[in-house]
């Protein structure tokens, strides 16, 4: 029994050292004239394994130039949701937090979260100040107040079609551009691949799937909430997507794709994703956007060249979405200790050349090199690093982006095609206050999660039955009231 | 009178009712009745812990711990009536009244969700002691050590694997396409069979996947109890010519009997509350199985997910609180007229 | 020696019993380790198996790829578990000695404090700030290991096994003129091994499997423990949430269904070998507190 006594105290004595130690390697650096501050910033996502190297990187430069040093603290896709408003509410000091429409960023905002950058951009951040369009300045502030330093790349939100081209061609399609072509590309796998799901979805797919309807009526979601869309080109439509005929027609369409065996009848169970499955081969079809689709041409070129995915539009769509300046950015935490300098810092780490490629790809001579088209290419296979998995994108900068080698072909065309043939969102820089309609909010979230998303996928024995349930669901959640608090807003915003 | 006599004599007092001490103080000229009454209660309990403070001193640590770690949060129970606003932090934000309760007791679903939760619960709960009793029960009487052994390490192995992984097999072994359920079924010429779309046979793979996931954990404390009963008790049995089955329900399980009530009583406690990892991982978002699968927890999770809010959060822990605290107290106060030794309080 | 037919039916039971459930817990568990040592795509295409398909290490090559942080996590997490079930383990035993002994006239007013806690609950916010905040504790090895310390169930539960202990033996050590304190050393905890290995076991693997504490108190990946490293992978796949939320990006470096399992076998890994261990002083213990009981 003693000598368990002594055990134990001594590990706890070893512990409290050990633990001493590991804080004080974090203290102060000795003082130079103008005081080293330590700028503490939350990003999202899991750095990579190089990922401490970079840093000692960009820190040593940091230091030489504003004498500041950063120390970045990751939340993981799996607690972000928990994590950052704990952050932002227990009041500890937070300098840079990574911010974006698409995390509650109004809404936050809207709390107290953040620091109003009004006064303080141009003196401590003139480059920023200088680059940001007035568009932008709109849309990031919220109530009148800037909040946001938003990325300055903007891109397309446009869903597409990944199918491959060898099935393609094997089954007489010439493109897979309509939901005829898709039906009869689908049918065609289903019919001669044995071994594959056509669409081997899962539960993240949903919002994918459910875009294409979005897409194909020129409609957005960036608006309100709660199941209430409007239209690109028509910012006084306001309604309640599962409510329209579209929605009907594309549920039957859904209904009758998952009889045939399309996808999965558990994939709202399924975790895994429809890219995971198309990249290894278990289905043959998936839906995102241009910069995943570029992702995924890179990982089946390198096993399988042969499969040639393809991405399409749907034809039918009159505009595509653009992101809105708030799609990506950074904010100034309300508690944190040296403003200025952190904006010093976000400006270089967005302007400088040097820095900013620093967080985005790596070490050069390490991690990436030039060829001679400019683009990047592996140094050593296998040690990569990239900045993207900790969403860096928050810093977006077009000037300064540079493209790795093997990228898909077309892409940057592609790329430039979208965003010249986009429009972006009338309500980009309008933000739904939802204060008094958390209630309804939380209930349509679970009649959404319960009636809607089995309908989308077509899971559903009496499709006239399930809508009429999901109907009276939603109104006894509260849609109406969300539908009236939307126009009301809306009216406001553009003037009746 | 020496003071440590007077001491003593005022200690029995108390112990002995308020009425005789009062009638006591009275007479000795003492001041109000109540301030005497608050001074000798006071007076009372500094007697009690300072004549055997080595023992209250045992008890310091636990006592400032759950002061610290649980009762200083507790706090937070208010923001359940209040809306949250950073700035002006947990006691300056503005009350809302009952407004947060509104999005569960409202949604049309209060009622269900809580009967799933309180009946899966209660399921687990009955299933658990059965299989945990036996399994101890077994290992403890079963001859062969090395098979026991092995046993009792394998039984604890599930407890290792996270739900993220099991859900992922259950998906694996009942998904129409190619799951081993089904192409077991295919290979046998029979019809495949959607499990995902039958929300009856759900309760059964949850109950099993609970089983599975707390038996081996959960036996070695009831091997434990039975490890300490008196083998003399075991051996005069023999000697009177009793069978095993008569020896573990006149021995054995009356002997148990304790620890039975004590984690019936604690697994009581958490009637209202639902393990969210493993209905999240296991049933996912497949909707039409909610009506029969889903608890309170998963509930709030899917109503706050893309909203949180710190205030409905609350108030719904709040719920579970009030809830398990009704039932506990009830059945301790039952099983206390029983028998008070088993009591939790 | 003679074995009788109703003692026969019973082994037989027993026997089926355990090797049914045992199965069902070693199949899992299986599956597991032959999923870390195939080849991704094989998983994909066929399933969980329990003989991979295509044999391949890739999945730990990658893993141990910079194994200093994974040996670091390790380190932690060994010293986490050491510490909190030594210190853990011995407050809850003192705690629930004193709440048994029938002159702690308080004894039920502060079990009752003490349960109270099981009940209500004030929410994450208030304690993360409590943490954080008001003690300070981010980012060290005290926010992952006094939150765990004690628990009430564990303290109750050595409390009800300490109740069968006969007041007798006190009575005889009290007359020698023995304080509270050295009666429970002296007497109390040797008479209590089987439940002190019980909970002790429950403890340690409690600090063991722990990743929540590390998730919302750790930022410095120096603290990191095991678990948490696989918590963060096996969420990384949250990720794909988050695009549909909104978030216009690839979903690049996905960690692999191989290397989730890959990573599950290295964070439970050493506890399975070290269990038999821990086991032999386990049964060997409850005998000896038969024995003198």
């Amino acid at each position: 029994m003693k000598k368990l006594c002594c055990i134990s105290i001594g590990l706890i004595l070893m512990m409290t050292a050990l633990g001493g130690f590991a804080a004080g390697q974090k203290a102060a650096q000795p003082d130079k004239a103008t005081e080293r501050v330590e700028i503490i910033a939350y990003l999202l996502g899991e750095p990579d394994t190089e990922f401490g190297e970079v840093m000692a990187e960009v820190n040593e430069q940091l230091v030489e130039r504003v004498n500041a040093t950063l120390t970045v603290n990751t939340l993981g896709w799996g607690d972000y949701d928990t994590k950052y408003p704990l952050i932002l509410a227990s009041g500890e000091p937070v300098d840079l937090i990574y911010a974006a429409n698409w995390n509650n960023f109004s809404v936050e905002a809207r709390k107290g979260g953040y620091l109003p950058l009004d006064d303080l951009l141009q003196k401590a951040a003139p480059k920023i100040y200088a680059s940001l369009p007035e568009a932008a300045f709109n849309e990031c502030s919220i109530d009148g107040k800037l909040y946001m330093v938003p990325t300055l790349k903007s891109s397309s939100l446009a869903h597409g079609l990944v199918v491959r081209a060898d099935l393609r061609k094997e089954y007489g399609i010439d493109a897979v551009d309509s939901w005829e072509s898709l039906g009869r590309y689908l049918e065609g796998v289903k019919a001669n691949e044995p071994g594959i799901i056509p669409f081997n979805a899962g539960i993240n797919d949903t919002g994918m799937y459910a875009s294409l309807l979005v897409n194909e009526f020129g409609w957005t979601w960036n608006c309100f909430a709660g199941g209430v869309f409007s239209e690109l080109q028509d910012p006084k439509s306001v309604f309640a997507w599962y409510l329209t005929p579209e929605f009907e027609e594309f549920a039957g369409r859904s209904r009758q794709w998952a009889d045939k065996g399309y996808w999965p009848k558990a994939v709202l169970s399924n975790k895994l994703t429809g890219k995971d499955a198309f990249i290894a081969g278990t289905g043959a079809f998936f839906i995102t956007n241009i910069t995943d689709m570029n992702d995924t041409y890179r990982q089946v070129v390198k096993d399988h060249p042969d499969w040639e995915p393809e991405w399409y539009l749907l034809e039918s769509a009159p505009v595509t979405e653009l992101t809105s300046f708030t799609q990506d950015g950074f904010c100034i935490g309300a508690t944190s200790k040296h403003p200025e300098r952190a904006l010093q810092v976000l400006e270089l780490l967005k302007h400088d050349e040097e820095l900013y490629t620093l967080m985005y790809y790596g070490i050069k001579g390490k991690h990436w090199d030039e060829n001679s088209q400019g683009q990047l290419v592996e140094v050593t296979p296998g040690v990569s690093y990239s900045g993207e998995s900790i969403s860096v994108w928050g810093f977006g900068n077009p000037e300064h982006t540079r493209y790795p080698a093997n990228i898909m072909p077309g892409y940057e065309e592609k790329v430039k095609w979208l965003v010249d043939m986009g429009v972006s969102n009338p309500y980009a820089s309008f933000s739904f206050d939802i204060n008094s309609i958390q209630t309804d909010l939380a209930n349509l979230s679970n009649v959404y999660a319960q009636y809607g998303n089995p309908i989308v996928w077509g899971l559903v024995e009496d499709l006239d039955a399930a809508l009429a349930q999901l109907k009276d669901q939603m109104s006894k959640a509260g849609i109406g009231k969300v539908l009236s608090e939307a126009k009301e807003q809306s009216a406001g915003y553009f003037g009746g | 009178m020496a003071p440590s006599t007077w001491a003593r004599i005022m200690a029995t007092m108390a112990a002995l009712g308020t009425d005789v001490a009062n009638r006591t103080l009275s007479l000795t000229g003492g001041g109000s009745a109540a301030g005497m009454a608050r001074m000798r209660i006071g007076y009372g309990i500094t007697r009690e812990i300072w004549s055997k403070k080595t023992l209250y001193a045992m008890l310091l640590p636990a006592v400032v711990f759950f002061l610290v770690f649980h009762y200083i949060p507790l706090a937070g129970i208010i923001l359940a009536f209040k809306r949250y606003e950073y700035a002006k932090g947990m006691f300056l934000s503005p009350w809302n009244g009952l407004e947060n309760f509104r999005f569960f007791f409202c949604s049309g679903k209060a009622l269900r969700i809580t009967l799933n939760t309180v009946l899966y619960n209660l399921a687990f709960l009955s299933v658990g002691i059965v299989l945990q009793v036996s399994v101890a029960v077994f290992i403890s009487e079963v001859p062969g050590r090395a098979f026991k052994k092995t046993t009792q390490s394998i039984l604890f192995l599930p407890y290792f694997i996270s739900w993220v992984l099991v859900g992922a097999f259950v998906y694996n072994i009942f998904n129409y396409e190619f799951g081993a359920f089904n192409s077991l079924m295919r290979s046998l010429d029979l019809e495949p069979f959607n499990a995902y779309g039958r929300p009856e046979m759900w309760k059964y793979v949850l109950m099993a996947a609970n089983a599975w996931k707390w038996t081996g954990y959960g036996s070695i404390i009831y091997l434990a109890s039975i490890m300490s009963i008196d083998p003399e008790l075991y051996d005069s049995a023999k000697i009177d010519g009793a069978g095993i089955l008569q020896v573990i329900i006149h021995i054995t399980l009356p002997k148990l009997k304790p620890t039975i009530v004590l984690l019936l009583l604690l697994n009581l406690s958490r009637v209202l509350r639902g393990d969210f990892q493993m209905f999240y991982q296991i049933v996912g978002d497949s909707g039409q199985l909610f009506d029969a699968t889903d608890v309170i927890d998963t509930f709030v999770f899917r109503a706050l997910v893309r909203n949180f809010n710190i205030g409905m959060a609350s108030a719904a822990g709040f719920y579970q609180s009030v809830f398990c605290f009704v039932i506990i107290v009830s059945v301790n106060a039952v099983i206390r007229k029983v028998n008070s030794d088993y009591a939790l309080f | 020696m003679k074995v009788s037919r109703d003692r026969l039916y019973f082994n037989t039971s027993g026997y089926v019993l355990l090797t049914v459930l045992a199965g069902a817990c070693l199949l899992p568990f299986l599956l597991i380790v032959a999923g870390s040592v195939s080849d991704e795509t094989a998983i994909y295409t066929d399933g969980y198996r329990l003989i991979p398909r295509q044999f391949s290490l890739k999945s730990y090559g990658i893993i141990f790829r910079a194994p200093a942080s994974i040996l670091r996590a390790y380190a932690v997490t060994l010293m986490l578990t050491a510490a909190g079930t030594a210190l853990g383990l011995f407050l809850t035993a003192m705690t629930a000695f004193a709440l048994q002994t029938g002159d702690c006239k308080y004894r039920n007013v502060l079990a009752f404090y003490m349960y109270f806690t099981m009940l209500f609950n004030g929410g994450l916010t208030p304690f993360y700030i409590l943490m954080v905040r008001g003690l300070h504790l981010k980012n060290t090895y005290w926010a992952m290991l006094l939150p765990s310390l004690l628990s009430v169930w564990f303290i109750l539960l050595t409390r009800n096994y300490m109740k069968s202990i006969p007041r007798e033996v006190y009575e005889s050590a009290k007359i020698d003129g023995a304080g509270y304190f050295a009666m429970f050393l002296r007497i109390t905890m040797p008479l209590s091994v089987p439940v002190l290995a019980t909970i002790g076991l429950f403890i340690a693997l409690g600090y063991w499997n722990d990743w929540y504490y590390p998730m919302l108190f750790v930022e410095d990946s120096r603290l990191y423990p095991m678990q948490f490293f696989l918590y963060r992978l096996l969420n990384a796949a949250r990720f794909s949430e988050a695009v549909m939320k909104g978030a216009n990006v690839a979903t690049a470096n996905m960690p692999k269904e191989g290397m989730k399992m890959a990573m599950a076998v290295v964070a439970t890994g050493p506890i399975i070998f070290l269990y038999p261990f821990i086991q032999r002083f386990f049964i060997r213990g409850l005998m000896i507190g038969a024995v003198k009981g």
